[in-house]
């Protein structure tokens, strides 16, 4: 019996952003970065050992991380409310573009022998949407200091609606980018 | 600060429908688990097995969505008017006909009529059977040949094997022969079965007592003995770890064939990453390298190809006689550790291969069990010899009529080059 898990992973996203007030509590804001969309796949395995003539079931478990770099750019609506110390929601959408990837891990056993990988990611033409657009929604607090800086702390979540996967089989199960960031920024106000 | 509220709760309220427009996953039909009542749904989940399961969708050309279109229509007439023998086979033929996996056998029962048919998906173009009782004949007839040990139950037998001392390039020296059946090498070394001892006299001639873990005191390591020749021609394949201890062994060193693959979820090129596939050279190998030759053609299958590429692969070695059969990826036939472990290879019902009398187990289902690879394997340059084979260094084709007339071309072929070096 096997079962396989895609579990969320640790990145690392850089980007600069620019924002154009239209209010004083609402704002448009678009954000390019290099985002990594990354994710571990779980392989676990169940069998059955036999020690001293009583059978039990064991598991192994062998795992794929996968890093997924993105260019993404969102566009949101940057609603804000406060004086100095402001707190912001963001509504909008995102689209992005898998530009690499990069794998490694541990392999189930292949013709006896176990194998590791690391290897960057060859893009499959059939299968791989290199297309990435979805929701973006994110909330933050800034600071305003020294009459033009701003420094803030954000959370962004980008739920993707596009698959991963080209429409490429009859009966195919869709995969996501669901992705959480959290922001450290310093913007100049002008 | 109306408007702040309205363009919010707008904004909030569009956020949230967007999340709705993403299309979910569904949970997929096992393969392994399905009982199927009708024509139909044998068929529909034969071919959403694999569909999902098989290893080969990167290159393979059939259209198998084509085949859904037009093979649905015929097994719901199937249910609706019945059909005979000869249309359920050649419907299933239709199905899987072309498809790259020459291991791929497909095992269906008919409930009307209670009877089960076999199905090879692949064909190749060139064919023919190999007379190994005619070539066996030959070869104990060869001027000069010694310790001549055969053991020959039968067509498909697992232990059938024949070794041999044939004279050399050099006066005073030898080429050791053997030829075996399958690699059931251990297997056959810890089974108990009538006539184990004659069985095993060639292995242990050749390789030496411990057969199953390489080469100890056999011929291969005598000094008299300058070159070798493994027959491979009409070997079925078989366990791939007797690679290591059979051929392995006699190469000095461990043998890189290239990288492996499997997958990793039910979509069709949810492929692993590529992994090495190695085979240790056992301790016990042979202790000075020798020229070697393979001698291999169409019927040499599986385990039997991949030996004869590692013959290929070292300065030393050359393979002679024919292209090999083309079902080079390995499977694991049990439908337990294959689709469920791997996500490829054999799903289905293996009650149907059993005797006749035993299978299947509800007489009245439309059964199904589909013998497929369960591994992607291709070379270090990354070539696969699926439906290809392995090449031979020196071509020499099947002469049946030459045979008749007694004379083994490929095996002449191969003594000539190791006598005169061409």
């Amino acid at each position: 019996m096997t079962n396989v898990q895609y579990a969320p992973a640790f990145g690392n996203t850089l980007g600069i952003d620019v924002t154009y007030g239209l209010r004083k509590w609402l704002a448009v804001r678009a954000d390019l970065a290099l985002t990594q969309k990354n994710n571990t796949l779980l392989h676990y395995v169940y069998y059955e050992s036999t020690n001293n003539g009583e059978t039990t079931l064991d598991s192994a478990s062998f795992g794929t991380n996968s890093v997924n770099r993105y260019v993404n750019l969102p566009v949101v609506l940057d609603f804000s409310f406060g004086g100095k110390a402001r707190f912001h929601a963001y509504f909008g959408g995102y689209i992005g573009y898998w530009i690499d990837g990069h794998r490694s891990g541990g392999s189930l056993p292949v013709l006896g022998s176990e194998g590791e990988f690391n290897a960057p990611y060859e893009f499959n033409k059939v299968r791989d949407n290199r297309f990435d657009a979805g929701m973006a929604y994110g909330l933050g607090l800034s600071f305003l200091c020294w009459n033009h800086f701003d420094i803030s702390f954000e959370m962004h979540l980008y739920y993707a609606l596009t698959d991963m996967q080209k429409n490429y089989m009859l009966n195919m199960n869709p995969r996501y980018n669901t992705t959480t960031t959290l922001q450290l920024g310093l913007a100049y106000k002008f | 600060m109306n408007n702040y509220r309205k363009f919010f709760v707008v904004g909030v309220a569009v956020a949230m429908l967007m999340v709705s427009c993403r299309k979910e996953g569904f949970d997929l039909q096992n393969p392994n688990t399905r009982t199927c009542k009708s024509y139909v749904e044998q068929f529909e989940t034969i071919w959403q097995g694999i569909n999902n399961t098989y290893v080969f969708w990167s290159r393979d050309t059939v259209d198998w969505e084509a085949r859904y279109a037009k093979y649905h229509p015929i097994f719901e007439s199937f249910d609706a008017h019945g059909a005979d023998s000869a249309e359920y086979l050649n419907a299933w033929r239709g199905v899987v006909n072309g498809l790259l996996d020459h291991h791929m056998t497909l095992l269906l029962w008919n409930p009307n009529g209670k009877y089960r048919i076999g199905i090879r998906a692949a064909s190749n173009s060139y064919s023919h059977e190999t007379d190994e009782m005619a070539q066996l004949n030959i070869l104990q007839k060869q001027p000069g040949i010694l310790d001549f040990t055969c053991y020959y139950v039968g067509n498909n037998n697992f232990v059938n094997s024949a070794y041999c001392l044939l004279p050399g390039k050099t006066a005073g020296k030898y080429i050791a022969y053997l030829r075996f059946s399958s690699f059931s090498i251990d297997t056959m070394s810890k089974a108990n079965f009538a006539n184990k001892d004659k069985a095993e006299a060639p292995f242990r001639a050749f390789y030496g007592d411990q057969y199953a873990e390489g080469v100890t005191n056999g011929a291969v390591n005598r000094d008299d003995v300058e070159a070798i020749i493994l027959d491979v021609r009409n070997n079925g394949g078989g366990y791939i770890t007797d690679i290591s201890p059979a051929v392995v062994s006699l190469l000095q060193k461990n043998y890189q064939h290239g990288y492996s693959r499997f997958k990793e979820g039910y979509g069709r090129l949810d492929y692993s990453s590529w992994v090495p596939v190695v085979f240790d050279c056992p301790k016990n190998y042979i202790k000075q390298a020798k020229p070697i030759v393979a001698l291999v053609d169409i019927n040499t299958v599986s385990s039997a190809e991949l030996s004869a590429q590692a013959i290929k692969s070292i300065p030393n070695g050359t393979v002679v006689g024919e292209r090999t059969y083309g079902a080079t990826c390995p499977l694991v036939a049990n439908t337990d550790r294959a689709f469920n472990v791997y996500y490829t290879g054999c799903f289905g019902d293996q009650d149907l291969l059993l005797s006749s009398e035993k299978r299947p187990r509800d007489p009245n289902s439309y059964a199904y069990y589909v013998y497929s690879s369960t591994f992607d394997l291709v070379t270090n340059e990354y070539q696969s010899l699926e439906g290809v084979g392995v090449q031979p260094d020196i071509k020499v084709l099947y002469d049946a009529d030459k045979l008749a007339a007694g004379v083994d071309t490929q095996l002449e072929a191969a003594l000539e080059f190791l006598r005169k070096g061409n």
